[in-house]
């Protein structure tokens, strides 16, 4: 038998069988540089479980716990622009659909003619979407969109810097 | 133990009590700190990465499935942490990505001491100096106590591999001490 490093190596870590340790044993003990070799593998082990464990600065808890908290703190802002301008597009579109439901109403209908109520909601639809995309309503429209558009990008742009506050 | 309270801790997080994040930081933190250093060769980059490292594991212990142990799971993010830095900075990408199989000469002529040293000076020297695999895997197996099949996971490896690096490193050492004639210390 050869002792090579690995077999050194593994005497160290009890990895050989009983036949081959007390094998490797002999051919060790009757070689005075396999002994220096074995005895100083043994020396390195031994320093290696006794390696220094180095420390932290002393506030390194504090660092994390106030990182968690920017970070939740960030969410929590986020949640409540996120719900005012949810709240106000609602309004908005509620303002849209009360405005539609008036101006229908305020329509005049011949009572002479029976109209088949279908044809009468197509017809006022048709006329409304000729208003929506004439004039006010269609510059109160395009605030609305934009108004949508500029919160979805805010609302990335936030979600980008939560993400990065969490991974610190 | 440790594992039941590993658990214990995260459990008790996952209901809401976050202040015993700290028990998770203060268990792991200083060794966790060992190996980043001892890796990157840098204090500062080293409690910085370890910071991600912590927000990484608190804000991932909801998915936390006990698949692994905690330990394994955390020096795993450490460790590949560590290398994503060694990789970005371009510095030491060589050792760090190399194979197993590369001929790193871990004992140069810069190891003769002074006789002055102190044994356990002059090795922790040559520790220091080590590339980041093997001071990840001598940080692992000696300071963590971990065993060769949790290192291969956290290192995603080969048991061989993981072998290899653990006999060069003490070999290395070994070979300091040969040279300078320090085993009779232990004769």
């Amino acid at each position: 038998m050869i002792i090579t490093d690995e077999i050194l190596n593994k005497i160290i870590d009890n990895e050989l069988d009983q036949e081959t340790r007390i094998e490797a044993m002999d051919i060790i003990n009757n070689s005075e540089e396999l002994t220096k070799r074995l005895s100083a593998l043994k020396l390195a082990d031994k320093h290696l479980k006794d390696i220094p464990e180095l420390n932290v600065s002393y506030n390194f808890n504090n660092i994390i716990f106030d990182k968690i908290n920017k970070a939740a703190q960030y969410a929590k802002t986020q949640k409540r622009f996120f719900i005012a301008v949810f709240s106000i597009i609602v309004l908005l579109l509620l303002g849209v659909f009360v405005f539609f439901i008036i101006s229908t109403s305020s329509m005049p209908v011949k009572p002479s003619f029976k109209i088949d109520i279908n044809t009468r909601i197509i017809d006022i639809m048709v006329k409304k979407l000729e208003e929506v995309f004439s004039g006010k309503v269609l510059t109160i429209f395009s605030s609305i969109i934009s108004l949508i558009i500029i919160s979805v990008i805010y609302f990335l742009e936030e979600s980008k810097k939560i993400k990065k506050l969490k991974n610190g | 133990m440790k594992e039941i309270n590993d658990v214990e801790i995260i459990e008790s997080i996952k209901k809401g009590n976050i202040n015993d994040f700290n028990l998770l930081i203060d268990a792991y933190k200083n060794k966790a700190y060992s190996m980043l250093k001892r890796m990157l060769k840098n204090e500062s980059d080293a409690e910085e990465i370890l910071q991600d490292c912590f927000l990484k594991a608190y804000y991932s212990l909801d998915k936390f499935q006990y698949k692994s142990k905690f330990s394994t799971y955390f020096y795993r993010i450490v460790y590949n942490s560590a290398i994503t830095k060694l990789s970005g900075k371009k510095r030491l990408i060589e050792q760090a990505m190399d194979s197993v199989d590369d001929h790193y000469d871990l004992i140069d002529e810069s190891y003769s001491f002074e006789n002055n040293k102190e044994l356990s000076e002059k090795l922790n020297e040559i520790i220091e100096k080590l590339p980041p695999k093997y001071s990840a895997v001598l940080n692992l197996f000696y300071l963590e106590q971990l065993s060769i099949k949790e290192i291969c996971e956290i290192m995603a490896t080969t048991e061989s591999n993981i072998k290899v690096l653990l006999y060069r490193s003490r070999n290395a050492l070994k070979e300091i001490i040969i040279k300078n004639n320090l085993q009779e210390e232990l004769i």
